[in-house]
């Protein structure tokens, strides 16, 4: 006796044979065109200010010795526009970087005075010696250390970032601003006018004219924001109290109104999101081909679907060829037993190859088939399907259209099943 | 032993090309899609019950698979196939979802199909048609499981990796779906 039962290597034949169509040949465009554009380079994980600091320091440190090596021969005094780098009497040095502008004297006990007027200069204070920075922003006095002293004047960004210059102007009123970064032993920030502040290794401090605190501009900006915040809370709770007050008083309207407005809004929210989805689902029409055979048109188009409808045992009619634009679909209906999708499915897939093969095999013909059904209903009563067809040479639709036009019968079948549904 | 029907020696994108389509070299990402297309296009179109959006969810694999390819280790566990693939499968399945949460049961399922080309004799043309109509049947999971061994030819590992399921579950997968669909044959062949 035979055995019938398909076999494994059958059902891979089969499995193989399926026909798998790929993305239209613009799809890769249409992908590389939505792309976001190619992101920029992303910067670095940033260090905290005072990790940057200390490494620019150590780099200048760097420049610094290999200066000294190069030229022994070092003035006691000197004035940089830019950068530079300049060794003092008993172990100290002065790095200044672009930008920075200063000048500096040690007297004969070895004293040093450093007036720096803008950017960002890198100081090692020669050990036991008196040695004090004056910028516009207030003065910085050694008391053994290696700091840096950024000054950006107000008008101006300097060298602080805009972020920094922007929630720097915590400090009303100021003419200009400096940033000091200690690296080892510490300093004394003494600012025009308030309470000096002193400063050790690993820190930062915002020096200016009306005061010096701990931490950098950001840090003063952060505070203030905080602050803010706390005040927008504060007023939200008056406001809210003020409207239950109103709601529950004398304007029973109000809570009525506001709930239209929500109501309006979430609407208008609405409207906006279906409006551009309709715009991207709508597509645009096609107009048909000049010389398309009859056989694409309606009538033709009608009596082949009757009679392949009939083939195909089906029980259903043609209800309309849609020809308004190219391709005309042919919608009809069909009726089934319950909800058997399977059943279904291959009885229109053999309808579908019925009618495909009424057509010539050699000019390509571009075939798509649409069937849909309402599955609401009791079960084992029949139920109405619809379902359209479209059939339209391959070589009527540029390859670059393809995906329009996949798009545009989609639509046109989606307004029909609409119809069918408010039926 | 399962036979593979699709598997593709090639179907990897070599080193250098990759390296290219990381830095975003068009030529290169160009070259990527044209390897993998089909394969996300296959699945796609055989994993969602109303594949009208297929193109749309392609093109949204691939946006994200852009996107996403700096980030991709070369000499990670994971075959670039594999992880465009499940990629795609996370799309098919949202999609679905919010297919049916869209429309719940009102709304007719508008199924595009291919006609099976003219050359390919009736009767296996018969077998075609009811092998297709019952993958489409099968429940989500078995579905999956199939189409990515059967039809795109990946491994039970590859396949285990791309639905975060065991291999063993896999292979039960499988060996149930394809029996569903030698009975649907059997009946196919019973039927001329």
């Amino acid at each position: 006796m035979i055995d019938e039962r398909p076999t494994d290597e059958h059902l891979d034949a089969v499995l193989e044979a399926l026909p798998t169509a790929g993305p239209q040949p613009d799809t890769f465009e249409a992908i590389w065109a939505r792309r976001d554009p190619a992101p920029e380079e992303a910067p670095p994980p940033s260090r905290p200010r005072w990790a940057q600091a200390w490494a620019a320091g150590c780099a200048l440190c760097a420049a610094a010795v290999v200066f000294l090596v190069v030229d022994p021969a070092l003035p006691a005094s000197g004035r940089a526009d830019g950068k530079g780098a300049w060794a003092l009497p008993g172990g100290g040095a002065i790095v200044t970087d672009e930008g920075a502008a200063l000048r500096f004297q040690t007297d004969w006990r070895g004293a040093t005075e450093v007036e720096q007027q803008r950017g960002r200069a890198f100081y090692r204070a020669p050990p036991g010696r008196d040695f004090s920075v004056h910028t516009p922003a207030g003065d910085v006095h050694s008391t053994g250390t290696s700091f840096a002293v950024e000054v950006a004047d107000m008008s101006s960004q300097g060298l602080l970032n805009k972020r920094d210059a922007v929630v720097g102007a915590v400090f009303a009123g100021l003419a200009a601003m400096a940033v000091v970064t200690v690296y080892e032993g510490g300093v004394r920030l003494v600012p025009e006018e308030g309470a000096a502040l002193e400063c050790s290794a690993g820190e930062t401090a915002t020096l200016a004219p009306t005061g010096a605190r701990a931490g950098t501009p950001k840090d003063a900006g952060d505070e203030q924001t905080r602050a803010l915040k706390k005040q927008v809370r504060t007023l939200e709770e008056q406001l809210k109290g003020f409207m239950l007050a109103e709601a529950n008083g004398t304007s029973p309207l109000v809570e009525q109104n506001q709930r239209l407005q929500q109501q309006v809004a979430e609407l208008s929210r609405q409207l906006e999101a279906e409006s551009e989805m309709r715009a991207g689902q709508e597509g645009h029409a096609f107009a048909f081909p000049e010389g398309l055979p009859d056989a694409y048109r309606g009538d033709a188009l009608r009596q082949l679907f009757t009679n392949k409808l009939q083939q195909s045992g089906l029980e259903g009619d043609i209800e309309a060829v849609d020809c308004s634009e190219f391709p005309c679909i042919v919608y009809g209906k069909a009726m089934m037993e319950g909800d058997d999708r399977s059943s279904l499915d291959k009885a229109f897939r053999e309808m579908n190859n019925l009618i495909a093969n009424e057509f010539d095999p050699e000019r390509h013909h571009y075939n798509t088939s649409v069937w849909g059904g309402i599955d609401e209903g009791p079960q084992g009563k029949k139920q109405k399907n619809i379902f359209g067809f479209a059939i339209y040479p391959k070589d009527s639709v540029a390859d670059g259209d393809m995906t329009a036009m996949k798009r545009r019968l989609r639509y046109r079948n989606t307004q029909y099943a609409d119809q069918f549904l408010q039926e | 032993m399962m036979p593979q029907v699709r598997a593709d020696p090639e179907s990897e994108l070599d080193e250098f090309t990759l390296v290219r389509a990381q830095r975003g070299d068009e030529d290169a990402c160009r070259a990527l899609f044209s390897r993998h297309q089909r394969a996300v296009y296959g699945m796609c179109s055989r994993l969602l019950h109303d594949p009208a959006r297929i193109e749309d969810v392609v093109q949204e694999t691939f946006l994200r698979v852009f996107a996403a390819l700096p980030r991709f280790d070369r000499q990670g566990p994971a075959k670039l196939s594999t992880w465009i693939l499940t990629i795609a499968i996370r799309l098919c399945r949202d999609e679905a979802r919010k297919r049916r949460r869209r429309h719940g049961a009102q709304m007719p399922a508008w199924v595009e199909t291919e006609a099976v080309a003219a050359d390919v004799p009736v009767q296996r043309r018969a077998e075609l048609v009811a092998v297709d109509a019952a993958i489409r049947a099968l429940p989500d999971g078995m579905r999956e499981a199939l189409v990515l061994s059967c039809v795109d030819g990946l491994s039970t590992a590859e396949v285990a990796a791309v639905l975060g399921v065991e291999p063993g579950t896999v292979k039960s997968r499988v060996s149930r779906a394809r029996q569903k669909l030698k009975a649907t044959l059997a009946e196919a062949c019973h039927d001329r």
